[in-house]
């Protein structure tokens, strides 16, 4: 009996040893991260710069900091990650953003035997004068729930300096595709096949303020209607008034986009010389702006070219996919001062359409509910401005909670309560868009 | 030649004169109780004589010439007989048995039989084989056809399952040219506005069908308006206890109850049938439905006029239901969609036996079907800010105005808010008919000669309204075009028809040829009358009788070549007329959201085109039915064109309108509160008036836009389609120790079909290069103007092979039928007698890069043969050439001319598509409870495969789990009760 209880308990410890055969879903790997900083600048590798692994299936992330070398270890668990790092210096007085992201890191049970190097290059970049300080774009709920309005867009341009800056030549792009989420054919073994080109693509046609562009005073905005340059709240209580004689509406139906749904033409109250001149390449009546995963980018033709003649050249046209309806044009990153990149919640397959270059980050978002991407406040630089004292409020509540933990503006400050009470606002601008901006519950324009 | 001709004749007359007589009668008996079977019909099928036996089962027919003919005798309820005689002398007294038709019958069948004696491809499903598929829908026959495929699903709401296509795979048009009859009466879709398709069968009660004849080969010339082939559905007719029947599967539900009624005396038979089917679209949210209530009432008797009987019969068929969402809860508040399907089929047929020297028969049926299939859908809409909604029919320029002001106004000013759209199309099509047919049967010796002539009257029109709103001023973009006013198309068709069958030692030889002439008039339009011929011709011969001491025991072949007409649809001839409309005026939105935008309006006239042919299908047909050993094999192969297929033609003209940039009102001085905006209908220019006459008129400049218009007009392809195939059946027989009979059934078919219509296209989304100039080319394509490839190519190979254990001492029956699609290829053709037309491009520009693009990863592009441009519509410019020069000389029109390059979307349009053999499996049982019941039980795909696929042109492997390619797995249970 006892030979017999013996036997079967070693066939049970034999039985449970060949389970623990399995893969170990949360055995971690060590991933070693080098960055890699631009030769040539005054900047070296430092100790302290966090790196950041998500995992591009369940958004897990995981984060390390680097030694002097610039270089960190992150134990992740298997799967696919895009590991990006982020940080800023001064550099006689202008912060200097460095920005990189290396996508699509595979990690498999054999990376303990073959372990590949990465290495992440960093983007420097500056700060530029206009930011885009706001997008809404994903629409609102209807009145009698029927579904939602999306006719109601637009976009907050800021003026994030101490000199004025004068809008001429600035245009407004998307890039092309248009979502985040599905199927990217601009990617080739999991990089953008641009990344190193130092050009986005600007998809379908392109926004300019033309002949009669302001002049943007420091730290002042101007609103740019994409669409429904009308009150848009006599129907839709949720929606926006979008009529003020001040806003900037994208309306140009010679240009094609012609479709009264999406430009109704624009309120009386509005000048028509405020409105944008459209240049358009794509098929179609209408800006194929997205309203789940929206993203835009500004940028400025250089001297010697105005937004007409960079139409008008055909030698940076391209068709994305092949095809004549995904025409777009490839605009030097050097030209382009701005950007913001959204991605789908729930979608599980975004992808970055922009290049770390221009804008490195993400922001989750979901469109219908009246929700827009509202820039972060740079709580040190504005908390230093001088006059500001006082003026600041402080207990912003507009954050969201569609995502785990949240998204909100770190500073706790409310940007937009603190410009009525008086005080300037200096956003952040780091090039990210991770950082630089929450998901806000209600539109800023929305009275 | 005269005295031959002379002779010839003699001998005829005195054949005709001098021939013997005979009688031939007798009695029909139920076997083994040798009760009468009243009702009974006794047919002489090479004589074109019949009888009915009466209550004691008596018959007689008189006046049979001497020599061979088929009998077959037949009553509803009973298993029909059909043997050969010899008529050399009276035939009188004999006894012939029927017996039951249930499934102690050892000649029960539940798959389709082939017609042996038809000299055309034919075959008939009876109602025991309707009834162990349970039959929902008629439409779901085709899978009993050689290679047939179970539905996808049982499901009336999908429309598009519902419809009848034989010998082809490609939508639409197939099904057009398919004829479907009920009792004799056409379902006729001609007179739809909104598609070029077959008729839907969904109305038609699958519970009360006795059989269903398919004639997939050429037809009689007694039947037209179709090129793909007939399907003949035969209702109950005759007496018959009280049947109900209970019929449930996961999307529908369907109870049935008829009776046929001796009413007594001499009077006849009543059938009454009443069906009432549901079926719901998804099983999670059963609330979209599609039902079915049919009552149907036929009367039918013979009357004895001296020796010369006739034989009448009228029925009425009716059904309400209809396609109705109402119901979903999931629905927005009072938003739904409900499409009527009621219909009204009356007929009668009256056949009278004359049997006189130069006259056998004459039988005059005709049929009238008027349905309702009216739509009504409610939409709820709503708009941030004011919109116009476009009703004019008048050529100009107009500015919106609220309804309020003036409901006739051509721009109606909708404003901003929240409304409901409440949408009718009333559509109501009747079709008509009257068909006077005369037979003459008469042998010349052995020689059996029956003549057919005959004429037929048809008529199709609509009665509809139309579409239209319930509230105009809230209603967009619309104008009238009343179905009712549009002209019925009415068609004369005469027909003859000579069929001969000449013996020849022990084997003969049948010959059929006839010829029909059809004159269609559409009265009031440009069409006129139009005339069209199809001679058709089969012939068969039975090169061996029957004779079960050889292997090779029977053996006969056949040969079929015809030409039929398909008349054209409404929508064919009468498209809704379009409207070309662009806004040339938008000043600001006002504070209450109104903005009082200009359109001009074009109206696009009816292009009739006098040159248009009716679509013609030319058929040709071989085949083979042999027994060898006891199997028996039938083989077929057709050849069968589509001539003058229709299509449309786009062209366009150059048009200058006038447009008003809104910034012209920046400087005008009437406050805008005040402003009343004012377009000449004719020139187009905008003057802006102040309510309050303080300020004096405003003129505003405008300038002139340039683009194109287009034009339809339905042509004629000048490439036949072809479709080719061959057609298999292999009846094993029964293995009589497990009383199980294999049948193998398959089909081989392809299809190629392109166009070399030239059509036109103008890409009006997109402007000339600075971005403001409307485009200024239109491009001329080789087939579609929207698409790379011009045609197709196609060809599958599908086998079927079908157990059937029959045990008729337990009344049960069970089937496995195992479908497999062994072959099944597709390819985007670019085929062009000029010249090629598709090139392989690269990745950089659209410029060719080669010349090969077929069978190989490339993306390719279309280029237009030419070009016109606004300024000199007149002149073709070769396009490849001048976009290859551009390329280096000429970025900007390089650019531009890029915008006619019709690209493929993958770089494998141009791959063969071979999808790799699936398979799927169905069971059915039927099992008899004594005879006052019965009950069956199917499932379809009942493995609920989930093997994958693998596509050739883009290498993929996908799951057939609810693919297109392989049925659902669903499953039903029938109760079929007789008291």
């Amino acid at each position: 009996m006892k030979k017999l209880l013996t036997i079967l308990f070693c066939a049970l410890v034999a039985l449970t040893l060949c389970s623990c055969h399995k893969d170990d879903p949360y055995k971690t790997y060590n991933v070693t991260v080098s960055l890699e900083y631009p030769v040539g600048s005054e900047f070296t590798a430092v100790a302290g710069v966090t790196v950041t692994a998500k995992n591009t299936t369940n958004e897990m992330e995981y984060s390390s900091v680097t030694d002097a070398n610039g270089t960190a270890v992150l134990a992740v668990v298997a799967g696919m990650y895009d590991i990006s790092a982020f940080e800023t210096r001064a550099s006689a007085g202008t912060a200097v953003s460095f920005n990189g992201i290396k996508s699509g890191v595979t990690v498999t049970k054999d990376w303990e035997k073959n372990p590949l190097p990465v290495n992440v290059t960093m983007i420097e970049s500056e700060a530029k004068q206009i930011i885009i300080k706001e997008v809404y774009i994903g629409g609102c709920p209807k009145n009698d729930g029927s579904g939602s309005f999306a006719y109601d867009k637009y976009m907050v341009l800021y003026n994030n300096s101490p000199i004025d800056a004068d809008l001429k030549n600035l245009c407004i792009a998307i890039p092309l595709p248009y979502n985040s989420s599905g199927t990217n054919n601009d990617y080739v073994n999991g990089v953008l096949s641009y990344e190193s080109q130092h050009k986005v693509p600007a998809g379908h046609g392109y926004w300019s303020f033309g002949t009669n562009a302001p002049i943007l005073k420091p730290y002042s905005q101007v609103v740019v209607v994409i669409a429904g340059a009308i009150d848009n709240t006599q129907t839709y209580v949720n929606s926006v008034d979008l009529s003020d004689a001040s806003y900037y509406p994208c309306y140009d139906p010679e240009s094609g986009y012609n479709n009264t749904s999406w430009y109704p033409v624009p309120s009386e109250k509005i000048p028509t010389s405020q409105y944008l001149k459209a240049y358009k390449y794509g098929s179609g009546n209408g800006w194929t702006t997205s309203v789940a995963s929206p993203a835009f980018f500004i940028f400025i033709t250089p001297d010697g070219v105005t937004p007409q003649s960079f139409f008008e050249d055909t030698s940076n046209e391209n068709l994305y996919n092949n095809l004549a309806v995904m025409k777009r044009k490839w605009v030097p990153t050097d030209w382009v001062i701005d950007a913001v990149e959204g991605f789908k919640i729930g979608a599980t397959n975004n992808q970055k359409r922009l290049i770390a270059e221009v804008d490195a980050g993400n922001i989750p978002f979901i469109n219908n509910k009246g929700y827009s991407i509202y820039r972060n406040i740079d709580k040190a630089a504005t908390e230093a401005y001088p006059g500001n004292t006082g003026k600041l409020v402080s207990g912003y509540s507009l954050g969201t909670s569609d995502v785990e933990g949240g998204t909100t503006d770190p500073s706790g400050l409310d940007a937009e309560a603190s410009i009525k009470n008086g005080a300037v606002i200096i956003f952040m601008d780091t090039n990210n868009s991770t950082n630089d901006y929450h998901m806000r519950k209600q539109a800023a324009l929305r009275k | 030649m005269k005295h031959l001709t002379l002779t010839i004749v003699l001998l005829f007359l005195s054949i005709s004169a001098f021939s013997q007589k005979y009688v031939f009668s007798g009695k029909v008996l139920i076997k083994g109780t040798n009760d009468p079977v009243e009702f009974a019909t006794v047919v002489m099928t090479d004589k074109e004589l019949w009888a009915v036996a009466n209550e004691k089962g008596e018959f007689v027919i008189k006046g049979v010439s001497k020599g061979k003919t088929k009998v077959e005798i037949s009553c509803l309820g009973y298993a029909s007989r059909d043997f050969e005689i010899d008529v050399t002398k009276d035939i009188t007294n004999t006894k012939f048995y029927l017996e039951e038709d249930d499934l102690t019958l050892t000649s029960a069948v539940v798959t389709a039989k082939e017609n042996v004696n038809s000299a055309t491809t034919s075959r008939t499903i009876d109602r025991t084989a309707l009834e162990h598929m349970q039959v929902v829908s008629v439409a779901d026959i085709t899978s009993l056809l050689p290679g047939g495929q179970s539905l996808k699903s049982s499901n009336l709401t999908d429309g598009a399952l519902q419809r009848i296509e034989i010998r082809s795979n490609e939508k639409s048009l197939s099904s057009f040219g398919t004829a479907v009859e009920v009792d004799g009466i056409r379902l006729s879709n001609n007179s739809s506005f909104s598609e070029t398709q077959g008729a839907s069968t969904k109305n038609v009660a699958s519970s009360n069908v006795e059989s269903i004849e398919v004639i997939t080969g050429v037809p009689s010339v007694e039947h037209g308006d179709m090129t793909n082939g007939i399907v003949k559905i035969n209702t109950k007719k005759g007496k018959t206890p009280l049947m109900a029947t209970i019929s449930m599967s996961p999307n529908t539900k369907q109870y049935s109850i008829s009776k046929g009624i001796d009413l007594g005396g001499k009077t006849g038979v009543l059938n009454i049938s009443a069906e009432r089917t549901k079926s719901i679209a998804q099983l999670a949210s059963p609330y979209t439905t599609y039902d079915r209530n049919n009552l149907s009432a036929i009367y039918s008797n013979t009357f004895m006029s001296g020796d010369q009987p006739v034989k009448f019969s009228a029925g009425v068929t009716g059904n309400l239901g209809g396609y109705n969402d109402m119901a979903d809860p999931d629905a927005f508040k009072d938003t739904y969609k409900k499409v009527k399907d009621n219909t009204i089929r009356g007929n009668f047929s009256l056949n009278w036996l004359l049997n006189k020297q130069w006259i056998t028969n004459v039988e005059l049926t005709g049929s009238i079907v008027y349905s309702n299939q009216m739509s009504t859908e409610n939409t709820n809409k709503s708009s941030a800010g004011s919109t116009s909604s476009l009703h004019g029919m008048t050529e100009g320029y107009f500015v919106s105005t609220p309804y309020s002001v003036n409901p006739d106004a051509e721009v109606i000013l909708r404003p901003a808010g929240y409304w409901y759209e409440k949408k009718f199309v009333d559509n109501k099509p009747l079709d008509y008919n009257i068909h006077l047919k005369v037979n003459w049967a008469h042998d010349f010796g052995s020689i059996i000669n029956k003549v057919k002539l005959g004429i037929n009257y048809t008529g199709s029109g609509n009665l509809g309204e139309g579409a239209y709103y319930e509230d105009l001023s809230l209603a967009p973009d619309w104008r009238p075009y009343p179905y009712n006013e549009v002209p019925f198309i009415n068609n004369i068709a005469a027909y003859a028809e000579d069929n001969i069958t000449i013996p020849i030692g022990t084997t003969s030889l049948n010959l059929i040829g006839g010829i029909r002439s059809e004159w269609t008039m559409i009265n009031n339009s440009g069409y006129g009358t139009v005339n069209s011929l199809s001679p058709r011709f089969n012939a068969k011969y039975n090169i061996f009788r029957y004779n079960k001491s050889r292997v090779l025991r029977e053996l006969s072949a056949r040969a079929s070549w015809g030409v039929a007409v398909k008349l054209p649809s409404f929508s064919v001839l009468y498209p809704a007329p379009s409207y070309y409309q662009v806004q040339v005026f938008a000043p600001a939105t006002t504070a209450d959201g109104s903005a009082y935008y200009a359109y001009y309006i074009l109206p696009k006239t009816i292009e009739y085109n006098p040159d248009l042919r009716w679509q013609k299908g030319q058929q040709s047909e071989i085949g083979i039915e042999a027994d060898v050993a006891g199997v028996k094999v039938s083989l077929s192969a057709y050849y069968n064109k589509t001539l003058n297929a229709y299509t449309s033609l786009q062209t366009y003209t150059p048009f200058t309108y006038k447009w008003t940039d809104q910034r012209n009102l920046e400087s005008c001085p009437i406050p805008s509160a005040n402003r009343i905006y004012e377009i000449d209908q004719k020139s187009g220019v905008v003057t802006v008036k102040d309510k309050t006459g303080a300020i004096a008129d405003r003129i505003l400049e405008y300038k002139d836009k340039n683009m194109f218009v287009s034009q339809t007009t339905m042509v004629n392809e000048p490439i036949p389609a072809v479709r080719k195939g061959i057609e298999w059946v292999i009846d094993f027989g029964q293995i009589k120790p497990i009383m199980t009979s294999i049948r193998i059934d398959g089909t081989y078919y392809h299809y190629r079909g392109y166009s070399e219509v030239i059509n036109s296209n103008y890409p009006n989304a997109v402007t000339m290069s600075d971005g403001v100039t409307p485009y200024q080319y239109v491009g001329y394509y080789v087939g579609s103007d929207n698409m790379t490839s011009n045609g197709s190519e196609s060809a599958r190979v599908r086998n079927n092979v079908t157990f059937t254990t029959h045990i008729p001492k337990a009344r049960l029956i069970f089937s496995l039928r195992v479908e497999s699609a062994l072959y099944t290829y597709t390819h985007n053709i670019s085929e062009y007698s000029g010249g090629q037309i598709v090139y392989p491009i690269g990745k950089d520009n659209n410029l060719p890069i080669g010349t090969e693009f077929n069978d190989i990863y490339t993306f390719a592009a279309k280029y237009p043969l030419y070009y016109s441009t606004f300024s000199d519509p007149d002149t073709k410019i070769p396009f490849l050439e001048k976009f290859i020069w551009a390329k280096d000389n000429d970025p900007k029109l390089f650019s531009e001319l890029n915008q006619l390059v019709k690209k493929t979307s993958s770089n494998y349009y141009f791959r063969g598509n071979v999808i790799s053999p699936y398979f799927s499996a169905s069971i059915s049982v039927t099992k008899e409870i004594g005879k006052i019941a019965s009950l069956s039980f199917y499932a379809n795909n009942f493995f609920n495969t989930t093997a994958k696929y693998h596509s050739s042109q883009a290498d993929l492997e996908t799951s057939l789990f609810y693919s297109e390619y392989i049925p659902r797995f669903y499953y039903g249970l029938t109760l079929r009760l007789k008291i």
